[in-house]
């Protein structure tokens, strides 16, 4: 039996390593406890200490392949180790580096926290990361971007014996939907790295800072980075909400990107403490999550939702897109009667952001979570999927007692298309709509149908259509329309060809197109209106 | 064969170090397992790539759905690129210019031409050389051999030639990264490199 493919209780079998420096005394974890708690909680975990596990990367490979996982997870006193032999080690004992988690329980757990709220924490990361690596469903050659050796000789480089790999996003080219217009993740990516070249998104990788921001955007969900497909994050925050033990109650999220981490690790080596229910949560930037995510961490469990600010190395439109969206759930919950002080943004600055973690927690945690026990997996469905974002927003408008909720926003994630008079159906709006909001349908009669739930805002059919002050569009946010889906904007009947009886066009076109000719002789309008391209001929 | 993907297979862990490592074990693994089973091997290659049925003829014209002249312009224009390196294709061999083998084995010339050049320090001429296989790999191979190999994994998609086929798809893909990664780095007056493109 091939121990890589091989399952236990229908679970993939998952490696977690500690490095046995985290059980050191003055404050270390219990590892004992974390073990015990591991393996009773979590199916099919092999729970192992190695002695300087952050230090001698082929201790790792030789500990993974005696235990015959499929996955693994590392909990580790630091980051820094040498990721290039790592992930050496790890291919030869048969796993994908990019389906390897790496918790840094040095600086979210043994240094901010007491021995036993440690080991606590210590759990709960595990098992969320232990969940994560469990639904890593693999990495394509696209998903990879070598990187230079920080310092290397000529002769090793290009002896190419060790090399970084970055994770980075792709696109699935027969999910993506360029062809039909669709150009979200240009317009998502802050670093100009996509671009559209006969016909299919290409991903410039030295460009490409793997902020995801193009993976969260895209609404057919088609492009990809490791580590962040929907149902890895849900893995991630399901466990991470409901992993035992129960002591560590109410539960906040704290999101951070790369340098929201580095702030927290710098919180670490300062001594400092904050409240252990504050559960981190890395994601590459915060560009890549979207207001459904917060709100989706709202109905999963969590009390409260923090989002550390960032304003370093993502671009000025991320900034201000994080800080919109949570003014966006905040606006939700405020117009909800949900508590919008549960999504909070927080300083990045160590300091301020301590104090901030201290006082917003006196707020966050010491009222009731909206949610008392996570909703069924039914009921939520996919709550990280773009599919889903309307259904989040639904569902915790029912749970508020708000299902009648309807709020516009400059930061909503969903749009709503008005039609005026003047449309004649041509269809040019639903050509340009790649999320497929838009659609032009029938086959008696044509109609202009719209479903909100699909709707981005990004504006390209008030660009596409050709009649003035037809067509608009607002940043609005309307529960009971987001509930009832597609429905008819507009209809008309084809006029029909009086030599074939085949359709020419929409009525409404026929009549504009008869408006736009009324200067011309009869004879012209009579062709154009009254035969169809294949019938003009004999008409003439 | 399969002595042969064995002695690889166990040689090869020094590859641990790049990502293709794992696609290029199973592949190894793979060649090993067709041991024994020439016949159907056989079968399916006259299926896959001869009868054309299935849609994956290992050439470049075929899949970029070129038309007569269009694949006359491909061939001609390969052949140029062939002779400016100063190889041509063997008539006796029956070879087309666009096959699959064909372009790959250019570019492992190319490669090769290159490990020379660093070793002799004529480092003009190994960055030329590297430049050429960017640009090989970005006018020719990377552009039709991943939906070359799409088209054989769904006409296959459990097979031999569907793994094989894939594991080339993936290798040219982390070819085209590494000679990027190659040339940044031969660019960086920092590193040593003289620039130059």
């Amino acid at each position: 039996m091939n121990p890589h493919t091989a399952r236990c209780d229908g679970h993939l079998p998952v490696a977690v390593l500690l490095c046995a420096h985290l059980g050191d005394a003055n404050g270390g974890l219990d590892l004992r406890a974390v073990r015990e708690g591991l393996e009773t909680a979590v199916p099919s975990v092999h729970v192992r200490l190695l002695d300087d596990a952050c230090r001698q990367p082929n201790r790792v490979g030789a500990a993974v392949r005696a235990s015959g996982a499929a996955t693994l997870v590392l909990g580790l006193c630091r980051r820094g180790y040498a990721a290039a032999e790592l992930h050496a080690e790890l291919r030869k004992a048969g796993l994908d580096p990019l389906g390897v988690e790496v918790v840094d329980l040095g600086a979210y757990a043994v240094r901010v926290h007491s021995r036993e709220e440690a080991t606590r924490k210590a759990r709960v990361l595990l098992a969320a990361a232990a969940a994560r690596a469990r639904t890593f469903a693999g990495a394509r050659p696209e998903n990879l971007k070598p990187l230079l050796p920080k310092a290397v000789s000529r002769r090793a480089l290009l002896s190419l014996s060790l090399l970084e790999y970055q994770a980075v996003a792709a696109v699935a080219v027969e999910r993506c939907h360029a062809e039909d217009g669709c150009r979200e993740c240009l317009g998502a990516c802050p670093y100009q790295a996509l671009s559209l070249e006969d016909g299919e998104i290409r991903l410039d990788k030295s460009r490409c800072t793997s902020c995801g921001s193009c993976v969260t955007a895209c609404p057919h969900e088609a492009t990809d980075l490791p580590g962040w497909t929907a149902a890895q994050v849900e893995a991630y925050v399901g466990a991470l909400l409901g992993a035992p033990p129960a002591e560590l109650a109410p539960r906040a999220v704290l999101v951070v990107c790369r340098h929201g981490a580095a702030a927290l690790q710098a919180l670490a080596g300062t001594g400092a403490s904050y409240p252990v229910q504050w559960l981190p949560m890395e994601v590459p930037s915060l560009g890549m999550v979207p207001p459904a995510w917060l709100l989706a961490f709202l109905h999963l469990g969590a009390a409260g939702v923090g989002v550390v600010s960032c304003t370093q190395g993502c671009g000025a439109t991320s900034v201000t897109r994080i800080e919109g969206r949570v003014d966006f759930c905040r606006d939700v919950l405020r117009h909800a009667g949900g508590h919008p002080e549960r999504v909070v943004l927080l300083p990045e600055e160590p300091s301020a952001l301590l104090r901030a973690l201290w006082t917003t927690a006196v707020e966050v945690l010491q009222v009731p979570p909206l949610v008392q026990a996570p909703p069924a997996a039914t009921a939520t469905g996919d709550p990280f999927a773009h599919r889903s974002r309307a259904r989040v927003l639904v569902a915790l408008g029912e749970r508020l007692g708000a299902p009648s909720l309807a709020i516009d926003h400059l930061a909503s994630p969903f749009g709503l298309v008005q039609v005026g008079a003047g449309c004649t159906l041509c269809g040019g709006c639903a050509a340009a709509c790649g999320p497929g909001a838009l659609r032009l349908e029938g086959d008696g009669e044509a109609a202009l149908t719209f479903d909100p739930a699909l709707c981005t805002a990004c504006g390209r059919c008030i660009a596409a259509c050709p009649e003035p002050d037809t067509l608009a569009l607002h940043r609005r946010t309307d529960l009971p329309l987001l509930s009832r889906g597609r429905e008819a904007l507009v209809r008309g009947r084809y006029g029909r060809c009086v030599a074939c009886g085949g359709p020419i066009a929409p009525q409404p076109m026929l009549e504009r197109v008869a408006r736009l000719l009324a200067g011309e002789p009869p004879r012209t309008l009579q062709v154009v209106t009254r035969y169809c391209s294949s019938c003009r001929g004999l008409a003439q | 064969m399969a002595t042969a993907a064995l002695r690889q297979e166990r040689a090869g862990e020094k590859f641990a170090g790049l990502a293709i490592y794992p696609r290029w074990r199973l592949l190894l693994r793979t060649v090993r397992l067709a041991a024994g089973q020439a016949g159907t091997l056989q079968a399916d290659f006259s299926r896959l790539f001869v009868a054309g049925r299935d849609g994956c003829a290992p050439n470049e014209s075929y899949q970029l759905a070129l038309d007569p002249a269009g694949a006359a312009a491909l061939a001609a224009a390969l052949e140029r690129e062939y002779a400016g390196e100063g190889v041509s294709l063997d008539p006796a061999a029956g070879e087309l210019p666009d096959h699959v083998a064909v372009e790959m084995e250019f570019v492992a010339f190319l490669c090769d031409r290159e490990r020379a050049a660093w070793r002799d320090r004529r480092e003009a001429e190994g960055r030329r050389l590297l430049l050429r296989q960017r640009q090989f790999l970005r006018e020719h191979l990377g552009r039709w051999v991943p939906r070359f190999a799409r088209e054989v994994q769904r006409a296959d998609p459990s097979g031999w030639y569907g793994e094989v086929v894939g594991a080339a798809a993936a290798f040219v893909h982390h070819d085209q990264d590494l000679v990027d990664l190659l040339l940044a780095w031969t660019r960086d007056p920092a590193r040593g490199g003289g620039g130059g493109e």
